[in-house]
């Protein structure tokens, strides 16, 4: 096992190059110059020339990407030109933003499409399969900015349920400490802030977990459906045990693969969704930050943010490769 | 029991299996900094840490009952720093007006400059400004303020890397205090326009700078000795102000306990937030959703005209824009006050010079003026040797100013009624704004921001040599400029100001074309009266 997570591990350091090695080409192929874009209008020539060199931009290309990988294994990833910090801090004061949000996109979507899945599989073409059908389609099929603006007005602007933006309100959020708001608020018994943390995070994450809810929703029924056909189901039923029984322990857990594959495979997916999500709700994220980056073609922002997401994506896929193990007792990895 | 069990197995699965996600997604996390809050000011007013924890049901907008009194205002772009030299945008040079202040303050109303930190100004030759200093002020942190802050400020601004306001200092010389309460500025050239642009360079405290050593570790100290003091950054969220209870002046002394500074980049989201009592003053909004606003029963809107002057520039160094005549054409061509009406909901002005109210030296009689002839644009266009008319490519940015797309299509269809065939492209800001600087644009829409007094836009765009934005040069409107920087007394500032305007709309380098309103959507719990350079204080609010 351990042999092999090493074996994976030092196989991604040629995807990191190339991906570090794309972004930074894209960007530099992109038209648009970061120093006329940044500098005030009223900027001279000379301003403008004296900003490319101090960031390095008079330099030719090549000099510039081997000066970014250097830093980079010293994990330096720059300063950002636009907020004049470095990367790694920049990314890090925003991260929590971002993984908070997904955490709950990804535990909304189970907590939906699981027992939907289930159920829908269990009864194929019953009235619960066909309202999850209809789910499940809707989820995949609804671009998110549309429906995130849908949750706004609705439960922001008619009811007033929910904030209509921001992660948090002035005032009720306390200590910041690991900068997830939820765990903050717990451990400085902070209830108010516990309460007004989840008030911010309903919407976006519905609006971010109700895709991935839709393809999982899918993939758990077809999984179940599947397997209700095995042999050893009959011989469950034919044991006498519940029918639940045999539903959650023994089809579930048989299906969980290609759940968790999914999942796995849909958390890079959200990182992406994130991006506009994180826009429409004015989230503090990672994927705002992105968007910043992106507008005013700040490089080492930019191919910072997109770096973490690869090695986010590989991480991610490494470890549900050693989930499998754990959900599956019969893998074993050489 | 046992049924119960098994219930229970999926649920802990997902539970382990998000909580791995949860920790896999944090692995790749860099080194964070002590928290997203950065440190409180450490004045003596500024009450640092967490704030305290108000009721969970809380929206932004309303104060709690018997808490602060507060106010949630709307930025329309990210605070990006903690110092207040690291960016240059307008509505985030407003937010740290409340912090800091700078000498002096510009009136729109009266249209001149007025004393703030500084008690008068004056020339002793046309090379030098003398400053004199309000005595008795005092910064958040107990200090006293001196010239020496002033000296160090502006020399920051000008010498620091990371400063976006080097070029305001570019024609200064030397900074020098002659005693405690006396600053000296010295201009290489004589520059009349100078006092228009410090009227927004922050004073920062030396004692602060000196304390902390770089630059760097003092801005996490904002130390200002303006009428609001610094509690709270949350990057990417907010910045929360407080109210200065030993304010030096009444003017702008605070009537309200905070003030909450939220950042949206999104003025949909802005106006909803607006509509659902989160927060009491956004900016921007759209003019389709106007009368949304206006109609509430909440909320209201006010405006000003804006300081963004909109125009059409015509390269000379490109054929055919070196025809004057077609410039000309172009200029009878376009019908401002239809696209005002029509794109704009009328919430916009036209602009018959190239500056509009509220800027220095504006004269709504100068001449010559274009209004809209399509007759004589064609009969232009014949002279100018196009009877038959000509192919041209307009280009417009999509997106940057409101309905810039729109406005660049009514124009395309208006030049085609005379004969210009204009094929529209867009392309996106960060291609067009470079091309247009460099001067390979030949024909395109754009607007400047921040006009107040006009000597350094008409420089920019119309005086030889100093941009290739249009090419265009001319003997006469160079001297006018030129004499206009040297001239102190402002009465003949201003009429060499007309002149150089007057040849300039005569040679139409340009098609001058509308100023933008400000529009901000207010809670009707607020009374505010709107400027037009984007900046919103807390001192033009009135909390009911």
């Amino acid at each position: 096992m351990t042999r092999y997570l090493v074996r994976r591990l030092v196989g991604t350091i040629p995807v990191l190059l190339l991906v570090t090695l794309l972004v930074y080409g894209l960007l530099h192929l992109a038209p648009g110059d970061p120093a006329s874009l940044l500098l005030p209008e009223d900027a001279t020539d000379a301003d403008v020339a004296e900003a490319r060199a101090r960031w390095g931009l008079d330099k030719p290309f090549y000099v510039q990407y081997v000066y970014f990988v250097g830093n980079a294994l010293q994990g330096n990833l720059g300063r950002s030109f636009r907020f004049a910090q470095p990367v790694t801090e920049l990314i890090g004061s925003r991260l929590p933003a971002t993984v908070e949000l997904a955490f709950f996109a990804v535990l909304i979507a189970t907590l939906i499409a699981i027992p939907l899945g289930v159920f829908a599989g269990a009864r194929p073409d019953s009235a619960t399969d066909n309202v999850g059908t209809v789910f499940g389609l809707f989820g995949i099929s609804m671009p998110n900015f549309w429906f995130g603006i849908m949750l706004i007005l609705l439960f922001a602007g008619v009811l007033h349920w929910f904030p209509s933006a921001g992660r948090s309100e002035y005032g009720v959020a306390g200590q910041t400490i690991t900068g997830f708001y939820f765990v903050d608020s717990i451990i400085t018994g902070n209830w108010a802030g516990v309460a007004d943390a989840f008030r911010h995070v309903v919407l976006p994450a519905l609006t971010l977990g109700c895709a991935l809810a839709g393809i999982l929703m899918r993939i758990t029924r077809s999984a179940v459906l599947e397997i209700t056909r095995e042999d050893y189901v009959l011989v469950a039923r034919a044991k006498g045990l519940m029918n639940r029984v045999v539903l959650w322990r023994h089809v579930l857990r048989n299906a969980l693969i290609p759940i968790v594959t999914v999942v796995g495979l849909e958390l890079g997916t959200l990182l992406s969704g994130s991006i506009i999500v994180e826009t429409v709700f004015a989230w503090p994220g990672v994927g705002n930050l992105l968007i910043t980056g992106v507008t005013s073609r700040d490089y080492p922002l930019v191919t910072g943010i997109v770096l973490m997401y690869t090695v986010a994506f590989v991480t991610i896929n490494l470890a549900i490769d050693a989930i499998y193990a754990v959900v599956d007792p019969r893998i074993r990895f050489q | 029991m046992r049924v119960r069990r098994c219930m229970m197995m999926p649920v802990s699965a997902h539970v382990a299996v998000a909580a791995l996600l949860l920790a896999v997604a944090c692995a790749p996390a860099q080194p964070r900094p002590s928290g997203g809050t950065a440190p409180s000011g450490g004045a003596p007013a500024a009450s640092s840490g967490s704030a305290p924890a108000a009721s969970g049901a809380q929206t932004g907008g309303s104060s709690p009952s018997g808490g602060p009194r507060r106010v949630t205002e709307v930025l329309g772009s990210e605070v990006i720093s903690i110092s207040p030299y690291g960016d240059s945008a307008s509505p985030t040079y407003g937010m740290w007006m409340h912090v800091f202040e700078p000498l002096i303050a510009y009136n729109e109303q009266a249209g001149q400059n007025e004393p703030l930190l500084a008690t008068s100004w004056s020339n002793p030759d046309p090379n030098t400004w003398e400053f004199k200093l309000r005595e008795g002020v005092k910064f958040h942190d107990g200090s006293d303020f001196t010239a020496d802050d002033v000296v160090h400020s502006y020399k920051r601004m000008r010498d620091d890397q990371t400063s976006a306001q080097r070029s305001t200092f570019k024609n200064v010389d030397a900074i020098q205090a002659v005693d405690r309460y006396t600053v000296r500025v010295h201009t290489k050239e004589p520059d009349a326009a100078l006092i228009f642009r410090l009227n927004n360079r922050m004073i920062t405290s030396k004692t602060v700078y000196d304390k902390y050593g770089s630059g760097e570790e003092a801005d996490k100290h904002p130390i200002g000795t303006g009428p609001w003091v610094f509690k709270e950054f949350v990057p990417g969220q907010r910045v929360v102000l407080e109210k200065n209870p030993s304010y030096w002046g009444t003017e702008r002394q605070a009537t309200f306990d905070e003030l909450v500074v939220r950042f949206m980049k999104e003025p949909q989201a802005a106006v909803t937030a607006l509509m659902n009592g989160e927060v009491d003053l956004i900016p921007n909004v759209p003019p389709q959703l106007v009368d949304q606003v206006a109609n509430s029963g909440r909320t209201h809107i006010a405006s000003a005209p804006g300081t963004r002057l909109m125009f059409l520039g015509m390269n000379s160094a490109y054929k055919p824009w070196d025809n004057v005549k077609l410039r000309q054409a172009v200029n009878y061509a376009i019908d401002k006050e239809g696209i005002v009406k029509g794109i704009l909901s009328g919430r916009a002005h036209v602009l018959k010079t190239p500056i509009g109210p509220g800027m220095y030296a504006y004269d709504p009689n100068l001449q010559p003026q274009y209004t809209y002839d399509p007759a004589k644009a064609k009969q232009l266009l014949a002279e100018a040797g196009y009877p038959n008319g000509l192919d041209v490519e307009l280009q417009s940015p999509s997106g940057r100013y409101l309905k810039d797309k729109e406005i660049a299509e009514a124009i395309v269809n208006m030049l085609g009624q005379v004969g210009i065939r204009a094929r529209l492209v867009t392309p996106e800001w960060g291609k067009i704004w470079p091309d247009i600087q460099a001067g390979r644009s030949p024909f395109y829409l754009l607007g400047r921001g921040a006009v107040e007094d006009p000597g350094e836009y008409l420089e920019q765009y119309f005086k030889t040599g100093i941009t290739p934005r249009v090419n265009f040069s001319d003997a006469q409107v160079d001297a006018d400029l030129e004499a206009a920087a040297r001239e102190f007394d402002p009465p003949k500032r201003v009429a060499l100001l007309h002149k150089a305007m007057s040849r300039i709309m005569d040679q139409a380098p340009m098609a001058f074309l509308f100023q933008y309103e400000d529009t901000y959507g207010v809670s009707n719990r607020l009374d505010f009266k709107a400027r037009g350079d984007e900046y919103v204080y807390a001192w033009d609010m009135k909390l009911k």
